[in-house]
């Protein structure tokens, strides 16, 4: 990949990028953070690696800093006990699509994941196993799990409206 | 020695039979003295586990697709309804879930919500610090190695020009014979002179002066003198100024006979030049004026010191190498040495190697 490929990545992926990793973490300082992580490591491998794979490299390397971080900074258990524990949802959200990631919000990490990368970017099954290192099983027992939550508070919301 | 606390180590290895006939033995009286514990380890002793054979269990019951699913039911109906919608179902089962769902109209509620539950990209969500992710293009990157190669080679043909062609002409001694065709005169002291310069090792390198005026006050007709020629960098003379020495360099000439100082500039392989029309926007001129002002015989000159300076000024801007070409001279001022020097190289020429 040449610089100005790189540099046309930080383009077309930055904000997908972003919006994966804010979305996960729902910490907008740790997501910037990651996104120079994961950009850096592309500059480092931007002689290896092709244009047409970038998307899928940042991608993975994104997931793989984020659970880095998570682990380093233990910001995932804190974070959890802090928001959401205790975060009260059901009079906040009217737009469905804002309830959607308000309860994306309430996922366990690893189902979150899943379903933004099969929602936000459309990857599928074999391209999740890949960036998360999952088996395919896996990730569609993750998916369906998250689904099935998602209809339960988004019927939980709708019962209450 | 085998205690009651450390007996189960040997009691292992005793089972394992990695104990030697000794400790075994040791052990066993041990176990003879204890009989609580020589009853566990009777109890041990009979456990004695093997593993399966291979392929006995079978696993396959486990694995679960949808596919293989016979019956749609209230219990997995919803794995249907997901897999639909992730289009993770081929036409038969699609139609197996819409069948079930219209033969049971209250899950249609449940079809309708798991439809909602499929996100979209938040599009107000953008990275704002992208020019900071980018990466500024090198101008030279692709083509560095291919500048670096030309200033390489624009290096070494300084360093022949600078090195070895100036010794060439400047390190053998220089011979000069003065001819003079006319008969002096007595009112303006002038004649017509004819010089020819040769250098011993290079015969048919000669530079020839013909028709300059020189005040001489007695110089006999068609004699030939010789004369004795030193070098003298005109920049290291007082009188000229500096911006003017640069482009020339001045060779004084003793006379044999009335030891006058008669100074030339040199030009290699000019012959027949004319005297220089003054000029006032020249400096070459100018320089010209003032030297016959003194009666000084000129010639321009090709300067190579000046043009390698100027090509390492060029070589320097391009690779920030900051090569500098040094030049030696003796008390003389002939040249004795050229030095191309950097901070990481020296590469020193002396004229010695010569004679």
């Amino acid at each position: 990949m040449t610089t100005s490929e790189y540099n046309l990545c930080i383009d077309q992926h930055a904000d997908k990028i972003y919006r994966f990793i804010l979305k996960s973490t729902n910490d907008e300082e740790l997501s910037k953070d990651i996104m120079q992580d994961t950009f850096e490591k592309l500059w480092v491998k931007v002689n290896l690696v092709d244009f047409e794979k970038a998307k899928s490299y940042l991608f993975t390397t994104a997931y793989h800093s984020m659970i880095d971080m998570f682990r380093k900074e233990k910001r995932k258990r804190e974070y959890e006990n802090n928001n959401f524990g205790t975060e009260s949802h059901h009079d906040q959200y009217v737009d469905l699509n804002e309830q959607l990631h308000a309860a994306i919000k309430l996922l366990p990490e690893i189902q979150r994941t899943v379903i933004l990368l099969r929602d936000y970017e459309g990857y599928s099954y074999s391209e999740i196993t890949e960036i998360t290192n999952l088996s395919e099983s896996q990730v569609k027992v993750y998916i369906y799990r998250g689904r099935v939550f998602l209809k339960k508070y988004i019927g939980s919301i709708e019962a209450v409206i | 020695m085998i205690t009651r606390e450390n007996y189960e180590i040997f009691l292992i290895d005793y089972i394992d039979g990695k104990l030697d006939t000794v400790k075994a033995a040791e052990l066993l009286v041990f176990l003879s003295e204890n009989p609580d514990i020589e009853d566990d380890f009777n109890n041990l002793e009979r456990i004695n586990i093997t593993p399966a054979e291979p392929g006995c269990f079978n696993t396959s019951f486990l694995k679960k697709d949808l596919n293989d699913v016979k019956e749609i039911t209230s219990k997995n109906y919803e794995e249907f309804i997901i897999a639909k919608f992730e289009n993770d179902l081929n036409p038969d089962d699609i139609k197996r879930i819409d069948e079930f769902i219209s033969n049971n109209p209250k899950y249609e509620q449940d079809v309708i919500s798991f439809k909602k539950v499929f996100l979209s990209p938040d599009s107000t969500i953008q990275y704002k610090d992208k020019h900071k992710l980018k990466k500024s293009i090198p101008v030279f990157r692709v083509y560095s190695k291919y500048i670096y190669l030309a200033a390489s080679v624009a290096a070494a043909v300084l360093l022949l020009f600078t090195v070895l062609k100036p010794f060439e002409h400047q390190s053998a001694p220089i011979q000069a014979t003065i001819f003079s065709d006319t008969e002096p005169d007595s009112e303006n002291k002038q004649e017509k002179v004819q010089t020819k310069i040769t250098i011993p090792d290079n015969p048919d390198h000669f530079t020839e002066i013909q028709s300059i005026k020189k005040d001489i006050p007695k110089v006999p007709t068609l004699q030939e003198k010789d004369i004795t020629l030193t070098r003298q960098i005109i920049s290291e003379r007082e009188e000229i100024p500096q911006f003017l020495a640069i482009k020339t360099e001045l060779i004084p000439v003793n006379s044999a006979d009335n030891n006058e100082i008669i100074s030339m500039l040199t030009q290699p392989k000019t012959i027949g030049q004319k005297p220089i029309i003054e000029n006032r926007n020249n400096p070459l001129s100018k320089i010209n004026t003032f030297l016959n002002d003194k009666n000084i015989l000129t010639i321009e000159k090709v300067d190579f010191w000046s043009a390698i300076n100027l090509g390492l000024k060029g070589f320097n801007n391009l690779t920030e190498a900051g090569v500098e070409l040094k030049k030696e001279t003796d008390n003389n001022g002939m040249v004795t040495a050229y030095a191309l020097e950097s901070e990481n190289f020296s590469v020193r020429s002396t004229s010695k190697s010569k004679f």
